[in-house]
């Protein structure tokens, strides 16, 4: 007899990766069935609203549910909210060890803080992204191969012992990524980055044309591409300013044409998307969505084709729509014990959480399973569900016969550097970022891969915003330093580990701006002002600032240490209850559960992480810093500085006894590595779990490195990959 | 129930900026006074049905509308009398920011004050934030200190020399002025925070520090758009036409500052 599934596939997680991967699956015929905990968003355009009345503008602020937030648990405090997460206000902060769980994600204090935010909502954290697709290298995909070969020194095996390669070679990615720039729909400069990263000059890295030309370049890194193009040597590098491939329509996208030539998978053409008009609010949210978020990728894989306008139906004659249910949270993956090594997963439970005061317990089944709820929310999944035995008698976690389930994880450690052009570069204007420098991603005599991380140089369009808080703290300040009433500099209070240590670099907003109005003239030879703080002299003061200020960013890549981990923090939710029976959520006393010690708002065990930054990262991101404070100095007059505003200020590299303050990049991985070798990966090259032959597992928890490349084309071009592959597992 | 004072700086609160934006590509220019009262009807019909702002942004909700036909069935009327204050608040405003050129109505450079609702909104603001400093109540607020605030707007009227002279010896006169420039620059207290839903309407778009780095809000981007005399040809151009085709108007180097620059 034929077994019963209710779907093809069940997809856990409607970001990115799920929902490109399910809307893969749907256009080939298969039922797919998204489950995503958080709730509907609403059209970016109409996030701005709440842009605009968000008191801290941070990268979690705009997010307007379809059901108007009212499932949120009265005082909205993400701990507590119906699915928690972490934002840039509750990340990175001096924990102390009393406060460790008054925060979503649950840190010790003396460890390094994960500096590091995600959405849970429908789309995930590309909702918040910035738009940055570039591709990996051969390089990162090889890292053990090429840096820690026999012939390396014991240094730079220390330092690489973690390293490793990626089970699946570029050639074998490269079709996959161009499927995923078109897709999409990213615009790009082809001709730049045709042999970028390339072993050989003459073997281009790329088979075809980006889908549509870039995105023109910023004023600002147009100033800067001419005041340091081949001007500032480093060894036998001398860096220019390159464009960045972005997820943003340079025209209208996509046109029949572009659906019949890329066979797009979805409708993604027929919804209100205009090309870039240079908002300059990327992160967090693109108002007339020139920006392709998770919402569009839902969008393609959910709703119908537009037969009128589009070519697709006919690509597709077997599609049927994806189905998606928000609000859904999966809590236990159930393993159907069978006595073997590996046995398949019999079906997942999850919570209808529509309503917080009955939430429902519901089962569903499919012949192929799909976890890609987030690198930190996939094994918090995992570890919560119940454990199974094998053949020998042994408990494991679901999928975690490796034990490194949870293991590894990665960010980019950003080394950011501000400080005041020489002349003006009117950035905030346009989008956040257009180019950077790609020359230390390839190993060389200035960045050594095989003694420290390579790293990607980002040229920030923001100004100060991210580094100061820039322009609100901006008049402030300018109004201290005019007014004579600046107070003693902040105070910086390191986590316990760093205490004590001195700052690298402790300049000041005033020391930057000081040093640019003596020159100015608007402080005399004593720091007299000779402006008023007023009026339109502190207009003329604003400005000079305004349009001057300019920041990079250093970001180098990271390995998975084991002791790098993502855990279940407190004791675990107990559920006596039925299929289809509720609970009060907002009740910790609710009948038939019992609440986790470190509750979610639904009464979950919240997740925890033991960050470590690896020394290969730490000994790039230090080479970075000094790296892009020479590049900034080219343009800039004065002091240049390094901290962080807000919470984020507060984490900190130790080198040489002195501390570097880094910024998190929101590029969580490594959390369910692939690898050829079940003993210490995850899954397969296929994301498939070596433990169960019908679960597979998406996003950058698969990632084997981090490598000098942001993450999300890479999690787009394996999303669509595996879908491919699951598609031809199951068969006619 | 209709509300029979809506005045033309009211009506301009019901359209976020974005709004503004959008709705410029379709045809209608709804920052400019003589543009809504001319094309009123069609326009309130398009909203009414929610054929505008188009799918999926939000259409109206049913008091907007109210509020809108009601200022149609009074006349179009431009600005209701001034509060108590109102006037020297916004004289002092214009002095303390110096964006006092009444000569421009509109665009980057325009004078504080010209939107009274916004003038009146920050004129509340300000008084009930300075209660609270006073009073050591309230959250975050309390901390943009500008617990004199009464005694600056009676200073005003004691003459320029006068006030001048106080807000730079007087340390509490000096917070409460720092704290009205604050509010016009960054739609926000001195210590940050900003004031929800009217934020989300008018103030954020409007915070005058967007000018002054010459640049926009973040997330309000439309110079191309509302500099446009023909905004229905724009819709054209940014939906068919490529990014290299012309030089994208964040490359325009703008020189409304010069003049404050020397």
């Amino acid at each position: 007899m034929t077994e019963h599934y209710d779907y093809d596939v069940v997809i856990v997680g409607g970001g990115i990766a799920g929902a490109l991967a399910g809307a893969k699956l749907a256009a080939e015929g298969r039922s797919v069935l998204i489950l995503e905990a958080g709730p509907e968003l609403v059209h970016p355009s109409y996030n701005v609203r709440k842009f605009y009345g968000a008191d801290a503008k941070v990268p979690s602020s705009p997010w307007t549910t379809a059901e108007n937030e009212t499932l949120s648990n009265g005082d909205n405090a993400n701990a507590t909210r119906f699915v928690g997460a972490p934002t840039v206000l509750d990340t990175g902060r001096p924990i102390k060890k009393d406060q460790e769980e008054d925060f979503y994600l649950v840190q010790p204090a003396n460890l390094s803080p994960f500096n590091t935010s995600y959405e849970r909502y429908g789309g995930g954290t590309t909702n918040h992204w910035l738009g940055t697709c570039l591709r990996h290298i051969p390089e990162d995909l090889q890292l053990k191969t090429r840096f820690d070969g026999p012939d390396q020194s014991q240094e730079t095996h220390t330092l690489l012992k973690e390293a490793r390669d990626w089970p699946i070679t570029y050639e074998e990615l490269e079709p996959w990524y161009f499927q995923a720039e078109a897709q999409i729909g990213v615009s790009g400069n082809t001709e730049e980055y045709k042999y970028f990263g390339s072993d050989s000059p003459s073997q281009p890295v790329r088979a075809n044309p980006y889908p549509m030309t870039q995105i023109p370049l910023t004023t600002s890194d147009q100033r800067i591409a001419k005041s340091i193009d081949g001007k500032v040597p480093f060894g036998s590098v001398s860096p220019s300013v390159i464009s960045t491939p972005q997820a943003r329509l340079s025209r209208e996208y996509p046109n029949n044409n572009d659906v019949l030539t890329h066979k797009l998978i979805g409708p993604s053409g027929q919804f209100l998307r205009y090309r870039c008009l240079g908002n300059t609010s990327c992160i967090p949210l693109c108002p007339v969505q020139a920006k392709f978020d998770g919402t569009v990728a839902i969008r393609m894989a959910t709703e119908p084709f537009d037969q009128a306008s589009s070519g697709e139906a006919a690509l597709y004659p077997n599609r049927r729509e994806a189905e998606i249910k928000y609000n859904a949270v999966a809590y236990n993956v159930v393993v159907k014990s069978d006595g073997s090594d590996n046995p398949p997963i019999d079906h997942i439970l999850y919570f209808d959480a529509s309503d917080t005061t009955a939430v429902k317990k519901k089962k569903v089944t499919a012949r192929r399973y799909i976890i890609a709820a987030h690198a930190l929310e996939s094994p918090r999944l995992l570890k919560m569900s119940d454990k199974w035995t094998d053949s020998k008698n042994n408990e494991h976690e679901v999928a975690n016969s490796s034990t490194w389930v949870g293991c590894g994880l990665m960010d980019h450690v950003i080394h950011l550097v501000w400080g005041l052009a020489k002349e003006p570069l009117y950035t905030l204007r346009g989008p956040l970022s257009t180019a950077g420098i790609g020359d230390f991603r390839i190993s060389s005599d200035a960045a050594d891969r095989s003694l420290m991380a390579g790293f990607r140089i980002e040229i920030g369009n923001d100004g100060w915003n991210w580094a100061t808080g820039a322009p609100d703290s901006t008049v402030q300040q300018v109004m201290d330093i005019l007014a004579g009433t600046e107070g003693p500099p902040p105070k910086f209070e390191g986590p316990a580990f760093a205490d004590g240590a001195p700052f690298a670099n402790q300049t000041t907003v005033t020391d930057v701006l000081k040093t640019y109005y003596r020159t100015d003239g608007t402080l005399d030879e004593n720091d007299k002002p000779t402006l008023k703080w007023y009026g339109k002299d502190l207009q003329k003061a604003l400005n000079a600032v305004g349009t001057r200020m300019i920041r990079m960013a250093a970001e180098p890549e990271a390995l998975p240490e084991k002791a790098s981990e993502v855990v279940v923090k407190g004791t675990p939710f107990e559920d006596r209850l039925e299929i289809g029976d509720s609970y009060d959520a907002t009740n910790p006393d609710a009948n038939k559960v019992t609440f986790s010690s470190v509750p979610d708002g639904l009464g979950l065990p919240r997740p925890g992480v033991n960050y470590k930054i690896s020394d290969y990262s730490k000994a790039g991101f230090i080479n970075g810093g000094k790296i892009v404070s020479k590049l900034m100095s080219q343009i800039c007059s004065g002091p240049l500085a390094n901290s962080i505003a807000g919470p984020g200020g507060w984490a900190v590299i130790e080198h040489e006894g002195k501390l570097y303050p880094y910024g998190g990049a929101g590029h969580a991985a490594g959390t369910y590595l692939m690898g050829d070798d079940p003993s210490d990966s995850v899954v397969d090259k296929n994301c498939r779990s070596h433990d169960h032959p019908n679960l597979f597992m998406l996003g950058s928890g698969t990632f084997p490195a981090l490598g000098t490349a942001n993450p999300t084309l890479t999690i787009a071009a394996l999303a669509l990959r595996a879908g491919d592959y699951i598609n031809e597992d199951l068969g006619a | 129930m209709a509300n029979t004072t809506a005045t033309w700086d009211e009506i301009q609160q019901i359209f976020s900026g974005f709004d503004i934006g959008i709705m410029r590509m379709y045809g209608y220019v709804l920052d400019d006074y003589d543009s809504v009262v001319a094309n009123a009807n069609t326009l309130f019909g398009e909203l009414a049905q929610g054929r505008m702002p188009p799918s999926p942004i939000q259409p109206l909700s049913q008091e907007q509308l109210q509020l809108f036909r009601s200022w149609m069935q009074n006349g179009f009327p431009k600005s209701a009398a001034a509060a108590d204050g109102l006037d020297d608040f916004i004289a002092m405003s214009q002095f303390l920011t110096g964006f006092d050129d009444t000569s421009v109505s509109t665009g980057p450079a325009r004078a504080v004050g010209v939107n009274r609702a916004i003038a009146q909104k920050y004129l509340d603001c300000l008084n009930e934030w300075a209660e609270m400093s006073s009073s050591g109540t309230g959250s975050f607020y309390a901390n943009s200190d500008p617990k004199e605030f009464a005694s600056l707007l009676k200073t005003w009227g004691d003459g320029l020399e006068e006030f001048e002279n106080l807000i730079n010896t007087d340390p509490g006169l000096q917070s409460a002025a720092r704290a009205v420039i604050t509010i016009w620059l960054t739609a926000s207290s001195v210590s940050g925070f900003g004031f929800g839903q009217f934020t989300q309407a008018t103030g954020y778009p409007d915070a005058r520090v967007w000018d002054i780095f010459e640049t926009h809000p973040m997330g309000y981007s439309p110079h191309a758009w509302r500099d446009s005399k023909d905004p229905k040809k724009d819709h054209q151009i940014l939906k068919e036409t490529q990014h290299d085709n012309g030089t994208p108007y964040w490359n325009l180097i703008p020189t409304q500052y010069e003049t404050v620059k020397k």
